[in-house]
């Protein structure tokens, strides 16, 4: 029975980590998807190309200058998509009460937004943008920073700070905005960099006009990203103006994030620091399940041996001791998994809450409790893991064992 | 003795300008500031900035006076309500957006005045050039058409912002026809074809340009004046920074 | 005690296959520990390796005005320099350090040929002070360094790749003088590096000191100076520098550390880290259920034994410490073997490193590109092996005493 313990006890902690890693590489994935890459990312090719320059002169307006709506409205029937937000991405100076400081900002709609960040949760000052478009009562235009970024300027709520910026057609532009509302995603360098504007006071600042920097795109699944931004550019590729004047090179690149190197380099790269950390903890928790299996088998020799004098052939014997092991590696597998897959459950409703835990903000977390990932599938296979093994290496103990003479083994003790 | 004396007075009477009627880089620049420099000034001026395939175009209406003031006002529809305004050496600008006025201090200067080929510096020069530049003939070219001297001028001091200018003048009118301007190095950075010169009494006055990038492919900005007026009445409190936000 | 002793060891002998199993156990999980946390670590120390090596040096000596400027406003001003740095360089040398001037500005890169150009830092570097302070020299990919007093340009691979030129090509920088003059040298690219610190790889390029100075009308000034000490703790450093400096009267000038100018990444790759350490707490609980689970059942197996060895003489404080000395003794050797695992490991790390490269050329904010070797931890490899020698052996005091406990005809009955 001892030994059905140990199986589920290993079986379990391995579930329990593979929910806790998937948990991890899910917060990161989700992080950086909704922060900047979107699980597509549609901009201006020129734009795609130069992105780390920012050149607003390329800007997603249409296909002869409509405005970025008319895309969004080409997207809007595609199946799969779930949220569809136009973004413009600008580097400035804010200047406030003769103080000023670099910072990037990004033009939001404010709806659209909202369905890819949850804002109410990071607010920590203020209130997030209104969904009206001109509300009376609501400032001219409203800003909301970072709350490292106002502590720095000594600004507060209400506050009026001037932004100047380059346009898109290279002259400096300057406007007023009012402080609405200060955030914290609890990551310093974001913190003290990053505000948002409703895009429509980006584009006035920019001279963008109806155009934005990208258009920021959320999947259902996020497997289908590729087969959605396939269906997608076909559908770019009817209009008229899809194609740059050399004919060849498309207007708008649609890129899911499987194609987008810097996510998914970063990606590929913790997945695989993750997985070989698992597949450790896999050979550890073998160890013990063989060691576990081995034993009882080897304890179990004079048994054998009685048995064998009895008359039960060699073969009959080994078969009988690998079921008892499969039987017991079901049993403890089962206990396993069901101990496990609680506890995954319990956790992914509830959360870590990976501040506690590690007394500091994590990385990249857009918020500080981490789900671990819970999924039949993964209590499938870690049943299965746990019999497999438990059968598999029942197998050599109890040959060895059968063939021992009943004598000897009746023996040994 | 005698004899020697009168020779050498000969000689150098021949060799001199005078003789010639040649003139000094100087007395060249002399007349041509007298030309370019204006005490008063007010015109509609037309920028239009061209860079790759793009082309945009910007109105303003113009008040300057002497070298330390000017006030310009943008009447293009994307930029209506934005003013500069040049006083003692400083910028500062008025966005209808924005609810105070910006400072355009030391490097930011330096930055391209609405995305064109002139930066804010360029915009705001108003001063005689002799006073930071020796100036040397270096020849006689033809531009347009018109016989014009080569100026060579070279900054006396080290607070300019163009190490080094090559002036064309029309031996004429006096009139600048090509201006190139280049970095401390040598290289030549930017070039001025001017292609108007109008009279306005006894001045002559470049009244369009286009001044063309030479490190960076197709890049150039025409500057256009129309309605000028070297006599204008222009209200006392125009520079000054409440008239900004009027 | 000595019989006891010898008493486990013997035990450890008898039962060789469950020894190696438990052994095994605990081998590997001392393995993937030292593994793991060499990685981590190693990755941490080459993100500030980079950083030190080739943007913040240990301390840098700035102008007051400049470096504030800097940090608010992104904005280098040449005319916030250090002048007369000739007599501050001794100043600081006399902390047994190595000094290296530098002028750093922001210009536009064009590529006249092509037609493009971009935004870089060019920094002016002195060819030879600047090798004992940065190590530009270790990662020449291509060409060779800057000689003093040439018009030439170093770049990183990143970099030149952006701007479309190979050694040999020529670029001119576009850029603004102290004086605000005008400027356009033209260069000859001589040098191509491949710094792992993505930030310097991609957006700087560097000219000779003096040719900087003429060029820039620096008249002598420069706008930074970087030093290098002998060890990565430089507070004390600053310290002392920063009190020389109020005494001789320069106190315009601020002296600042590398962890102050990586403040903003620098907290970001700390807390990664600690998230990490909660899957090797994941890793000893594995190998403690292994150990617990071996040690459960030897006991259990042998309680005939016990019984027997009661029934002989031997007192029950003798019975449990023997098999407190069996735990321990299995962990013993499972950790030195373990440590041997994980010195292979680390040595493959080491010697290899873990490549980070399929970053590609992107910004991350961290200062990892190409490989990250392992670092030797021997705080890492000894807690591990004495968690491994307590753990067994406190893990067996609780079946002893349970087996200990039952009477002696009955533990002699189990059979």
């Amino acid at each position: 029975m001892l030994s059905a313990i140990a199986i589920s006890i290993a079986v379990m902690v391995v579930l329990v980590m593979r929910g806790y890693i998937g948990g991890m590489m899910d917060s990161l994935f989700d992080s950086l998807t909704r922060i900047e890459t979107g699980h597509i990312k549609i901009a201006h090719s020129e734009y795609y190309d130069k992105e780390d320059m920012m050149p607003l002169e390329y800007m997603v307006d249409g296909f002869k200058g409509e405005g970025y709506k008319q895309l969004l409205d080409i997207i809007e029937p595609v199946d799969g998509v779930s949220v569809a937000a136009p973004r413009i991405k600008l580097g400035v100076l804010l200047s406030f009460q003769g103080k000023s400081r670099s910072a990037m900002g990004i033009g939001i709609d404010p709806k659209a937004e909202s369905m890819i960040t949850s804002f109410d949760k990071i607010m920590v000052e203020g209130e997030y943008f209104g969904y009206d478009e001109n509300p009376a009562s609501a400032p001219k235009y409203p800003i909301i920073m970072g709350a490292a970024l106002a502590e720095k300027l000594g600004i507060e709520l209400e506050d009026k700070l001037t932004i100047l910026a380059r346009t898109a057609y290279d002259s400096l532009k300057g406007m007023t905005f009012t402080v609405t509302g200060k955030f914290s995603y609890g990551i310093s360098m974001m913190d003290s960099k990053l505000f948002y504007i409703p895009i429509r006071s980006a584009a006035r600042l920019l001279e963008m006009g109806n155009g934005a920097s990208e258009l920021i795109l959320m999947i259902d699944k996020i497997e289908d990203a590729e087969k959605v931004a396939d269906e997608i550019n076909s559908r770019f590729q009817q209009q008229e103006g899809a194609y740059l004047k050399d004919g060849s090179t498309p207007r708008y690149v649609v890129v899911p994030w499987q194609r987008q190197e810097s996510l998914f380099t970063m990606f590929s790269m913790v997945t695989s620091v993750y997985n070989f950390v698992f597949l450790g903890l896999l050979v550890l928790a073998s160890t013990v399940i063989i060691n576990t299996t081995m034993m009882v088998i080897y304890e179990r020799t004079r048994e054998i041996g009685t048995i064998g004098a009895l008359g039960m052939t060699g073969g009959q014997i080994v078969l009988l001791f690998v079921l008892e092991a499969i039987i017991i590696g079901a049993i403890g597998s089962f206990i396993g998994t069901i101990a496990g897959g609680g506890i995954d459950f319990l956790l992914s409703r509830v959360g870590i809450n990976l501040n506690a835990l590690t007394g500091g903000s994590v990385d990249f977390a857009v918020t500080d409790i981490m789900y671990p990932r819970f999924g039949l599938s993964l209590l499938f296979w870690s049943f299965l893991f746990g019999l497999i093994v438990a059968s598999a290496v029942a197998y050599i103990p109890a040959r060895r064992s059968a063939k021992v003479e009943p004598a000897e083994a009746l023996r040994a003790v | 003795m005698r004899k020697y004396l009168v020779s050498i007075f000969l000689i150098s009477f021949i060799f001199s300008p005078v003789a010639f009627g040649d003139l000094s880089g100087e007395e060249i620049m002399e007349r041509v500031d007298k030309n370019r420099v204006y005490e008063k000034i007010e015109y509609d001026g037309k920028m239009i900035i061209k860079k790759g395939d793009k082309v945009r175009t910007k109105l303003m209406h113009v008040y300057a006076e002497g070298e330390e003031k000017a006030l310009i006002e943008f009447t293009n529809p994307e930029d209506t309500g934005t003013k500069y305004l040049k006083l003692s050496g400083e910028m500062w600008i008025y966005f209808p957006d924005a609810e105070e006025i910006i400072k355009i201090s030391g490097h930011m200067l330096r930055e391209s005045m609405m995305g064109s080929d002139f930066s804010y510096e360029d915009v705001m020069e108003n001063e005689e050039l002799r006073k930071k530049y020796s100036v040397t003939v270096v020849g006689s070219e033809a531009v347009n058409e018109r016989d014009c001297y080569v100026l060579e001028l070279v900054a006396k001091g080290k607070k300019v912002t163009y190490a080094k200018r090559k002036l064309w003048v029309d031996k004429e009118r006096f009139a600048v026809l090509k201006i190139q301007l280049f970095a401390l190095s040598g290289k030549l950075l930017k070039e001025v074809m001017v292609q108007d010169v109008e009279k306005y009494g006894d001045r002559y006055f470049a009244t369009k340009l286009t001044m063309m990038n030479k490190l960076i492919k197709d890049s150039s900005t025409t500057f256009e004046m129309e309605e000028i007026d070297f006599d204008a009445d222009i209200p006392d409190n125009t520079f000054t920074k409440r008239s900004l936000e009027r | 005690m000595g019989f006891v002793i010898r008493f486990a060891l013997k035990n450890i002998w008898r039962y060789k296959r469950r020894t190696i199993i438990t052994f095994a156990a605990i081998s590997i999980g001392i393995g993937a520990f030292v593994f793991l946390d060499s990685m981590l670590k190693g990755a941490y120390s080459e993100s500030v390796r980079n950083f030190i090596d080739y943007e913040s040096a240990h301390l840098k000596t700035y102008n007051r005005e400049f470096y504030r400027e800097m940090e608010d406003e992104g904005f280098l001003l040449l005319d916030e320099g250090i002048d007369d740095y000739e007599n501050l360089e001794k100043l600081i040398e006399a902390e047994n350090v190595f000094v290296a001037p530098r002028i750093a500005f922001s210009a536009r890169l064009v590529n006249e040929e092509i037609g493009g150009e971009r935004p870089f830092t060019v920094i002016g570097i002195d060819p030879e002070k600047d090798k004992n302070v940065y190590k530009l020299p270790d990662v020449v990919l291509s060409g060779r360094l800057l000689k003093a007093g040439e018009n030439g340009i170093l770049m990183g691979r990143v970099g030149a790749k952006k701007m479309e030129a190979g050694l040999g090509d020529t670029l001119t920088i576009l850029t603004r003088t102290k004086y605000d003059t005008y400027q356009a040298i033209s260069v000859d690219v001589v040098g191509i590096v491949d710094p792992p610190n993505p930030n310097v790889n991609r957006s700087v390029a560097y000219i000779p000191l003096d040719v900087a100075d003429v060029d820039l009308q620096m008249e002598g000034s420069v706008t930074e100076i970087g030093i290098r000490a002998g060890s990565d703790n430089v507070d004390d450093l600053l310290h002392n520098l920063m009190n020389k400096l109020e005494s001789s009267n320069l106190s315009q000038l601020q002296v600042v550390s590398w962890k102050e100018s990586g403040k903003d990444w620098l907290t970001l790759t700390k807390t990664k880290t600690a998230g990490s350490y909660i899957m090797i707490f994941v890793i000893f609980i594995i190998a403690a259920v292994g150990i617990v689970n071996t040690m459960l059942m030897s006991v259990f197996e042998r309680v005939q034994e016990i019984g027997m060895m009661r029934a002989l003489g031997m007192n029950d404080r003798e019975v449990l410490w023997s098999f407190i000395f069996e735990g321990g003794a299995i962990g013993f050797f499972g950790a030195i073997f373990g440590v041997f695992l994980g010195l292979i490991f680390n040595s493959y790390l080491i010697y290899h490193g873990f490549d980070w490269g399929f970053f590609g050329d992107v910004d991350i904010g961290y200062r990892i590109m190409g490989v990250s070797k392992g670092v030797w931890n021997p705080g890492a490899f000894t807690f591990a092996f004495l968690f491994s020698i307590i753990v067994p052996a406190l893990i067996s005091i609780y079946p002893s005493r349970k087996a200990i406990k039952m009477e002696i005809t009955q533990a002699l009955r189990t059979a």
